[in-house]
This record gives C-alpha cells, sequence and structure tokens, in this order.
C-alpha cells in the first residue's frame, strides 16, 4: 500500500456533526403518517438515459443504422478482423499462465495496451488452478471482450446519431445488446438478457412492442423481421415516450416498463460476444490478467499493479 | 428485534413493521450520512439526502433485489441522489473549508493538518464519478464489483476510474 492510499484510507471526511439523534425515528414517523401514499407521486421522476452506460451494452454486428423516417444513424463496422487465439500455456505455483494472442483488439480495459494504441497484442491469463476454466473458454472470453470494446464506441457513435433525429426528439433512447429473442411476432419481441454485475449475472426478460418499420441487419446484410428466430442473439436499440424507466434513482437494470419501449432497429449479434459475459463473471474470481516481468519469481505480474506501479514511477 | 437477520428485517419491513426498518437504518445510516458528505461536502445537505435515501428505499424496497447487499442498493440510491442534487445546485460547492477544517482538527502537526488538507482539497479536484469512486472504495470498503453494482458500470472501468483518480492526486500532491 503507497503512502496516497494509506493517507486516503486513514482519512474519510468527517462531518463537523453527527445526524440528528431522532434520525431513524423520523423516518419511521414518516413512513407511519405516510402508510399508503407512494413518495413518488410527490417527487417528479427524473428519466435518465441510464441504459447507455451499463456494462453488457454493446451494439453488434450493425453496419448501418436506419430509423424509421428512414434516417441514418451511425456506421457501424462489423467484426470482421477481429482475432483471438491461443498462444500458448506455462505452469506456476497453484496456476497456469496463458496467452492468447490477438489481433485488431483495441481493448480499452486491460492494462497492457499503452493508451489502446496497440491493437495486435497478446495478453496473458493466470488462471486458478482449482477453476474449471479452459484455455478455449479464456480465449474466447477475450475475442468476446475485443467486441465488447469496439461495440462500446459504436454504442457511444450511435447514441449521438440517435439523439439527431427529429423522431426521437423528447423521447428516451437507449439499447438492449445481446439479448436471446425468446418469442418474436410481427409487432412484438420477447427477450432475455444476461447482465453481469461484477460477479453476479442477472437474468431480464421484457416484451418489448415493435415499430412497423422496423429495421433488421446482420452484418452488412439487411432483413426482415420475419428472418429473426427464437434462440437468436440480438442488439436493438428503442426510442420511448413517458415513464419508459422507472425510477433512476432506484432501478436496477431491469425494472423497466418494456411495453413503452418501441424497437426501431434490431441487429443479429454474433455469438462470441456472449463469453465477454464470463470475462466479467470470472475476472478476479477465478483469474487475473498477468503481465511478464522480472520483479516476480513467476515471472509474472498482475497487470494493474504493474501498470499502476509504472505510472507512478 | 436488533439481532435479528437482515433478510428478517427486510421481510419484517416489508409486511409493514417500521420497527424493524428503524433498526436497518440505524445499521446503516452513518455510513450513507459519510457517503453523501463525501460527496456533498455540506452536512445539512448530506442529512436530508441520507434521510431521502431510506424514504426512497422503503417505498422501493419490494424492488430490492437481495442477491446484492443492502447496504450497496443504499449506497447506489444515495449516490444517485447525491449527484442529483449536485446537478440541481449549479452554484459553487458549499462547505470544502468545514470539511477540511474537520479533517485537520484529527491530525494534530501543522505539517500534517497541511498535508491533510492539501489531500482532501486535491480529492474534491476530482471528476465527480472519481470521487463518488474513492469515497466507496477507501471510505466505505466496498470493492470493485460492489463499486461496479453501485454506479451501473462495468468492473474495469471502476479500476479504471480509481487508477485516474490517484493518478490525478499524485500529480496534484506532488
Amino acid at each position: 500500500v503507497n503512502k496516497l492510499e494509506e493517507l486516503l484510507t486513514k482519512n474519510t471526511p468527517k462531518p463537523r456533526r453527527g445526524l440528528h439523534k431522532n434520525f431513524a425515528k423520523n423516518i419511521t414517523n414518516y413512513l407511519d403518517e405516510h402508510p399508503k401514499q407512494s413518495l413518488f407521486s410527490s417527487i417528479k421522476e427524473t428519466l435518465v438515459m441510464k441504459h447507455l452506460a451499463k456494462p453488457a451494452m454493446v451494439v453488434a454486428t450493425l453496419a448501418i443504422l436506419v430509423g424509421a423516417g428512414g434516417t441514418a444513424y451511425a456506421a457501424v463496422g462489423g467484426w470482421e478482423g477481429i482475432q483471438a487465439i491461443f498462444g500458448g500455456q506455462q505452469k506456476v505455483n497453484n496456476a497456469r499462465i496463458v496467452k492468447v494472442d490477438t489481433q485488431n483488439c483495441t481493448f480499452i480495459n486491460a492494462f497492457n495496451i499503452a493508451e489502446g494504441s496497440k491493437q495486435d497484442t497478446a495478453y496473458y491469463y493466470k488462471i486458478k488452478d482449482d477453476s474449471k476454466l479452459t484455455n478455449e473458454q479464456v480465449v474466447q472470453m477475450v475475442k468476446g471482450n475485443c467486441q465488447l470494446d469496439r461495440g462500446s464506441k459504436a454504442v457511444l457513435d450511435i447514441a449521438a446519431e440517435l439523439a439527431k433525429d427529429p423522431l426521437n426528439k423528447d423521447t428516451t433512447r437507449g439499447y438492449y445488446i445481446d439479448s436471446e429473442v425468446t418469442a418474436v411476432s410481427s409487432n412484438s419481441i420477447s427477450l432475455k438478457s444476461d447482465i453481469p454485475y461484477g460477479p453476479e449475472i442477472r437474468t431480464v426478460r421484457a416484451t418489448f412492442p415493435v415499430d412497423k418499420n422496423v429495421i433488421v441487419f446482420e452484418g452488412n446484410t439487411r432483413l426482415a423481421l420475419q428472418d429473426i428466430k427464437v434462440g437468436d442473439h440480438i442488439a436493438m436499440a428503442y426510442r420511448a415516450t413517458g415513464n419508459a424507466l422507472t425510477n433512476s434513482e432506484t432501478t436496477w437494470l431491469g425494472d423497466i416498463d418494456a411495453s413503452k419501449q418501441l424497437v426501431v432497429t434490431i441487429g443479429k449479434n454474433s455469438k462470441d460476444l456472449t463469453a465477454s459475459i464470463d470475462y466479467q463473471k470470472y475476472n478476479g474470481q477465478e483469474f487475473e490478467q498477468v503481465v511478464p516481468c522480472g520483479s516476480e519469481p513467476s515471472g509474472y505480474c498482475n497487470a494493474e499493479q504493474y501498470h499502476t506501479n509504472k505510472q507512478n514511477q | 428485534m436488533q439481532n435479528k437477520d437482515e433478510s428478517e428485517l427486510i421481510a419484517h419491513s416489508l409486511n409493514g413493521n417500521h420497527t424493524a426498518y428503524e433498526v436497518l437504518v440505524n445499521r446503516y445510516k452513518n455510513a450513507i450520512f459519510y457517503h453523501c458528505f463525501a460527496i456533498l461536502r455540506d452536512e445539512d445537505q448530506a442529512e436530508d439526502i441520507a434521510q431521502e435515501t431510506f424514504i426512497t428505499a422503503y417505498y422501493k424496497l419490494r424492488t430490492y433485489n437481495p442477491a446484492y447487499k443492502l447496504s450497496t442498493w443504499l449506497f447506489k440510491i444515495a449516490t444517485n441522489k447525491s449527484l442529483n442534487l449536485l446537478k440541481k445546485n449549479k452554484r459553487v460547492i458549499r462547505g470544502e473549508d468545514t470539511m477540511f477544517d474537520q479533517i485537520a482538527s484529527h491530525h494534530p502537526g501543522p505539517e500534517t493538518q497541511a498535508e491533510y488538507t492539501e489531500l482532501h482539497n486535491a480529492v474534491n479536484k476530482l471528476q465527480t464519478k472519481h470521487r463518488v469512486a474513492v469515497s466507496l472504495y477507501y471510505w466505505q470498503g466496498l470493492n470493485y464489483q460492489e463499486i461496479a453494482q453501485v454506479m451501473a458500470s462495468p468492473v474495469g472501468s471502476v479500476r479504471g476510474w480509481l487508477n485516474r483518480a490517484k493518478h490525478t492526486l499524485r500529480k496534484e500532491l506532488s
């Protein structure tokens, strides 16, 4: 622990005074006096596009998103060129090091890329001996993460374009990424989404109305809604008016009114993307990213710590 | 009631037992108050937001997912309420000197006092989300995963924010 961390840890900013001595009692008194009235009837709910910041939200394989009015929203590249292959393994104490060679992977959350500038690089992962993760799973997780990060950038581009479209004026706009289709008809689609919150995975299910002019893509190919089948993985963008999201202050992803979210675009996803969820699920639990270094007997250092130290030098 | 398990207290609260909820409030009130204060830097506003947090949580308790810690959920509500208030308060944030004075008062020597004042001056210059992450990680003891839940962001982003916060603080303090 360095000096800065020690300073921070030891010095919680403390208010000059404590809470009112009847703080808790005052709250329960309020609740006693308002047993039925919803607090939110008196508080204006703020709708925030928090969806855009969610971890698994990536628009995948959408070549061009076109709105119902024919407006081109954004040009988004597909997954072409992203590669991740097994590069070998090495036994160390209580673990193994797995090397993954990648191409065209701007893996922005990884620590062994300097400012995201290198796109062809090797990543190293230390897998605990008691983990059941296979080398193939590790490779797929990395590939999924490469796609996730490329898609994250696409989301930002599309968000900006959606906001400009007059059709979307005064509406809520958002995305669902890598959801599995559980039912589909000419005017609605039901989705199941696994959303990672750190090691936890939450499953969200909802049914959405579909715009009659919905635009459907797979890669660079235009499809019809009928081409989307149960079991497909898709990304979708929606617009909504009114209270499409519940109060943002307490909303876990999934606490939404899906019936008010009108699907305007659908893109069939790469199946590989789903592996990125495993990355978030197991990262720090069963594996950690490492980098070759001379200071550890094993020859590998924790990537985060290594780069933090490097920044501090 | 004090010794009851948290899930039992939540179940009682959901059934309208306000005494059970009072136990939960007492359990987390200081942590929430301190966290709000770290963001807002004003005792009165922090207490108001802490109070709103517990009232909101009560009315939304049925939406709480017990797969997560109750404290994480409360921090999420408190953080969002505090950030919303900050957005509404476009004025200069009050209370900076107040916090520094209080922090400094825990440390006797003038040199140390200056050091701590400098530290928290630097903390207050951080981007809001970096400051929130610092508060949750260093002062409330949440781990990366829990902060990710509170801030509805990937773990990698949380790690990045904390790294950038530390980098900024080092530069400010050097």
